[in-house]
């Protein structure tokens, strides 16, 4: 399983370091063409739904590499095995939070679907496809998320870009 | 019982005021206190885009909506700004949304949908124009590039002759001082609220260019259909009342921004008739009206085109009152 | 539940959720959620979490973050801040600690590009520090200083949070930022003497290399010149920002674009992994990042909607009290509420109750802006929820083993040195009023 959702990872990761060059290209294109002249329009709110997938997109590979920022010197004070059990308890909370968001995120965007919410602009683009790819990133999230309960973090592990990447 | 009242926007301007000093208090004293209000201003509760779908929710009671920030949503909301210009005094503007809201069933038909019910209009004071550089009309803007508050005033702009730009909301103020961009067309009170003028000094008004979109007051449905009849007989009045003391507050707020303005040695300039027709030019006009009708039928509205005639039609009563 | 309760029962979950190891992120949502289920009901705070967890970041303002990130991947690993640090080392050895008072000034200059102070610190995390722990100097104390010195994004014009502040209290955005102008520097003065003092009493805390001064004097010119690329990169970012090419979100565009050009220019990229690697290391670190801003901003909301923030700061309303006691009521408010709350909802729940209050004393509305911003700065870097701080530890290479805690303590200096300087600001009030009245009056 791990070895799955671990792929999924390392695709989603490398899809969202594109989207980064992305949203850095389409900001350029904005001013450039300005300067010239030829003012395109919402670019800023493109680069933002971009943004967006980066951002749910890349959860989950925060989540296999240990990146999501936690305090460890209160875990780091306990005896190893009292140690080892506290983290497993908060890495079970750490799914019951992540599931309550998937939950929050995945009704947001049928609802955004449902209603065709749209952000205004000199276009108007839909919502929903961001939503539905922040949905899909949570999943994933939710999935390694699970898989961590039984991997409870090393002492100094956590934090900091791995060097996986 | 204690509703919360959502308002994306700070205390101290035209509306937040009003709401907090006027609507809200009036709400408690026609119900004889049996609806007290919590407000959340400035956006800690629900921001801009969220209220609609916040107070649908339940997540507050009582919100406020700009129909500009929901383009899919309120598509029928939109008609409005499709008429450039409008009545000068705030009585005839609230006329003109009472009757549409009455005539036209598709207005209150998409706020039905998104589960809330209009208790109250207000309105932003008139849309001017905040230029760097010194101008006396409108071919002032020509050539330069202008922000506007929303999709079809970008399109007014550039039927005046500037080059539209949509830099972010966030950025206008430092855009306006560095000279990214040459100036903004917004509504008055809320481009003075962002203190635009103190970077864009040169302002063209008229009162005649209403700002067109309402600001739609509303409360949860499943909330107000709980209360009692006698309660939501007195929201309804304690919102009429209100309503009837913003037309005196609408025109307060536009002097107390000019003298401010004038006070701080910026240049005012009233646009002249011949710019007022420019800017709402009928052919042009036609043209856009018609691209509203097309997108706003590929955006859910099926009669489109009935909403937008019986709007000319009510327009050009309410311009006659 | 009454307010009270509502509001202590929303900030002990945070903690201890915090203290037992939680991501901090999903510390704020669990306890957030916890305290809205109770007062809001299950659909209602789905739907408050769905709404925040998509409206509270999609604005461009927050889009300028991750691409400073990226310009700082490139610039790092593009080989660039090693250019800098070398030369600054170069230039400046004799100095103790320079190469921290060169990260403190550069971050003063990148304040006046990015308006953010959390990009700062996040950028400056991951270009400065491992140049600095190359050289041999302390982590605690490096990242203490980055942590710091981002804050001037804040206090240095363009300022998001200065926009914010007059924006809830009507003031003027142009004197608000001519009055930051003077604070930021004098901040920045005061953090140097203070890296000079320290180093100069515990010398191992930046160490001069093995390097003999005859050496760093033979290799000197070859080491400033190699600073050219980065003082480009300044120059044309600088120059686009104040020459109106580009907006405040753009210019982190176009500093990410020139870092990546000079990498490839300079060959220190050379496979096209070399640039991927960076890209994925950039999204890596904005979602790190921004599942805490998310937590935190939902958070703050709830703690809103609980009514402590202010139920606390009405207290101060109808009291007889003397002015001073009143205005250190109102600092401690804002120290309190730094400590878990981001600075936007301080502002919005506490300024219209504080500033009528504070005008109708006598102070200057321009003057407290300056001492508010520095508040919710200082409350950047306490614990327990320092967004800067946070920011920095999920910004640095994995391999410099530094901990949350470790950070906050080598912000402590920093800390007291901004105390000092918060009541220097409040002592003279011309220190931030002198600027805005000279330019605006
Ligand atoms: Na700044
Ligand atoms: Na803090």
């Amino acid at each position: 399983m791990q070895r799955l959702v671990s792929v999924a990872n390392s695709a989603l990761s490398a899809f969202s370091g594109w989207l980064m060059l992305l949203m850095m290209l389409i900001l350029v294109a904005d001013f450039v063409a300005r300067l010239f002249g030829f003012p395109l329009q919402d670019m800023a709110q493109i680069s933002v739904f971009v943004m967006m997938i980066v951002i749910y997109l890349g959860f989950s590979g925060c989540e296999e590499n240990r990146e999501h920022v936690a305090l460890e010197f209160v875990t780091n004070a306990l005896p190893d095995r009292l140690r080892r059990k506290v983290l497993i308890f908060a890495q079970c909370l750490a799914v019951i939070a992540v599931a309550i968001l998937l939950y929050a995120v995945t009704v947001n965007a049928l609802k955004a679907y449902r209603t065709n919410e749209a952000i205004a602009g000199a276009m108007q683009i839909p919502t929903w496809p961001t939503k539905f790819l922040m949905v899909l990133g949570m999943v994933v999230f939710l999935l390694q998320a699970i898989l961590n309960v039984a991997r409870p973090v090393e002492r100094g592990e956590g934090g900091g870009v791995g060097d996986k990447i | 019982e204690t509703m919360k009242y959502s308002d994306h926007d700070a205390t101290g301007g035209m509306r937040t005021d009003f709401v907090n000093d006027v609507w809200l208090p009036e709400i408690e004293k026609q119900t004889g206190g049996e609806i007290k209000v919590r407000p959340f201003f400035g956006g800690v509760l629900l921001g801009s885009k969220e209220v609609l779908g916040g107070v649908g929710d339940n997540v507050a009671q009582l919100g406020f909506a700009f129909p500009g920030h929901y383009p899919n949503q309120m598509v029928a909301h939109s008609v409005f700004a499709m008429f450039p210009t409008g009545p000068v005094k705030f009585e005839n503007q609230v006329w003109l949304y009472h009757q549409a809201y009455a005539e036209i069933p598709e207005l209150k038909a998409e706020l039905e949908k998104a589960g809330v019910v209009p208790l109250m209009i207000t309105a932003g004071l008139p849309g001017a124009f905040f230029g760097k550089k010194p101008m006396d009309g409108l071919d002032g803007i020509q050539g330069d590039k202008w922000r506007a508050g929303g999709k079809w005033l970008l399109r007014y702009l550039e039927s005046a002759g500037a080059q539209p730009v949509s830099v972010p909301w966030g950025d206008v103020y430092v855009a306006l001082q560095t000279g990214t961009i040459d100036g903004v067309f917004a509504n008055y009170d809320g481009m003075h609220l962002m203190k635009f003028d103190e970077v864009a000094q040169n302002i063209l008004i008229s009162k005649k260019l209403w700002y067109a979109t309402p600001f739609v007051h509303f409360i949860n449905k499943d909330v107000y259909e709980g209360l009692s009849e006698e309660t939501r007989a007195q929201l309804h009045e304690a919102s009429r009342i209100s309503e009837e003391k913003f037309g005196a507050v609408y025109d307060a707020a536009f002097d107390q921004v000019r003298s401010e303005q004038e006070a701080s040695g910026y240049t005012i300039n009233e646009l002249s008739d011949d710019d007022i027709a420019t800017w709402s030019d009928t052919d042009k006009l036609t043209v856009l009206q018609d691209a509203w009708v097309a997108e706003a039928k590929e955006a859910g509205l099926a009669n489109a085109d009935e909403v937008m005639a019986k709007m000319r039609e009510l327009h050009a009563q309410a311009m006659l009152r | 539940m009454d307010f009270l309760t509502a509001g202590i029962l929303c900030i002990a979950l945070l903690l201890v959720l915090m203290a037992i190891g939680l991501q901090i992120g999903l510390a704020f949502l669990l306890s957030g959620f916890i305290v809205s289920f109770l007062l809001l009901g299950f659909d209602g705070t789905i739907s408050l979490l769905g709404q925040t967890s998509y409206f509270s970041i999609a604005s461009p303002t927050w889009a300028a973050i991750p691409l400073f990130i990226l310009m700082g991947a490139f610039a790092s690993n593009g080989g660039l801040a090693r250019r800098a640090y070398d030369g600054i080392h170069a230039l400046a050895h004799r100095l103790p600690g320079s190469l921290m008072i060169a990260t403190c000034f550069s971050c003063g200059i990148f304040g006046a590009i990015s308006g953010s102070s959390i990009a700062t610190s996040a950028i400056f995390g991951r270009i400065a520090l491992p140049e600095m722990n190359r050289l041999g100097y302390n982590n605690a104390l490096s990242v203490g200083v980055i942590a710091s010195a981002g804050t001037f994004a804040s206090m240095i014009p363009p300022s998001m949070m200065m926009i914010i502040y007059a924006l809830f209290t009507q003031q003027s955005i142009g004197k608000l930022f001519a009055a930051g102008i003077l604070p930021g520097i004098i901040t920045a003065f005061a953090y140097a003497a203070l890296i000079v003092i320290m180093v100069k009493r515990n010398p191992s805390l930046a160490p001069d290399l093995q390097r003999t001064a005859e050496e760093i004097r033979k290799s000197r010119r070859t080491e400033v010149a190699r600073m050219w690329p980065v003082m480009t990169i300044a120059f044309v970012v600088l120059g686009g920002l104040y020459s109106g090419a580009f907006t405040p979100t753009e210019s982190a565009a176009a500093g990410s674009l020139i870092s990546l050009f000079f990498a490839w220019y300079l060959k220190s990229f050379t496979k096209l992994s070399d640039v991927t690697g960076s890209m994925r290391e950039a999204a890596s670190i904005t979602a790190m990042l921004f599942l805490i801003n998310i937590g935190a901003l939902f958070y703050s909301r709830v703690l809103a909607v609980t009514g402590l923030p202010s139920e606390l700061t009405m207290m101060l309303q109808n009291t007889a009290l003397p002015p001073f006691v009143i205005l250190m009521g109102v600092t401690l408010i804002f120290l309190l509420l730094g400590m878990i709350m981001v600075p936007v909802g301080i502002y919005a729940l506490t300024l219209p109750i504080v500033l009528p209050i504070l005008t109708g004393l006598g102070y200057d509305p321009i003057w407290f802006g300056v001492i508010a911003l520095k508040l919710t700065e200082i409350g950047a870097i306490t614990p327990p929820v320092g967004l800067n701080v946070f920011a920095i530890k999920g910004s640095i290479p994995k391999d410099i083993k530094i901990s949350v805690e470790q950070v906050y303590k080598g912000c402590m200096p920093f800390l007291f040195c901004d105390v000092v300087v918060l009541f220097l600001l409040i002592a003279f009030p011309a220190i931030s009023l002198w600027l805005p009245n000279l330019l605006l009056n």
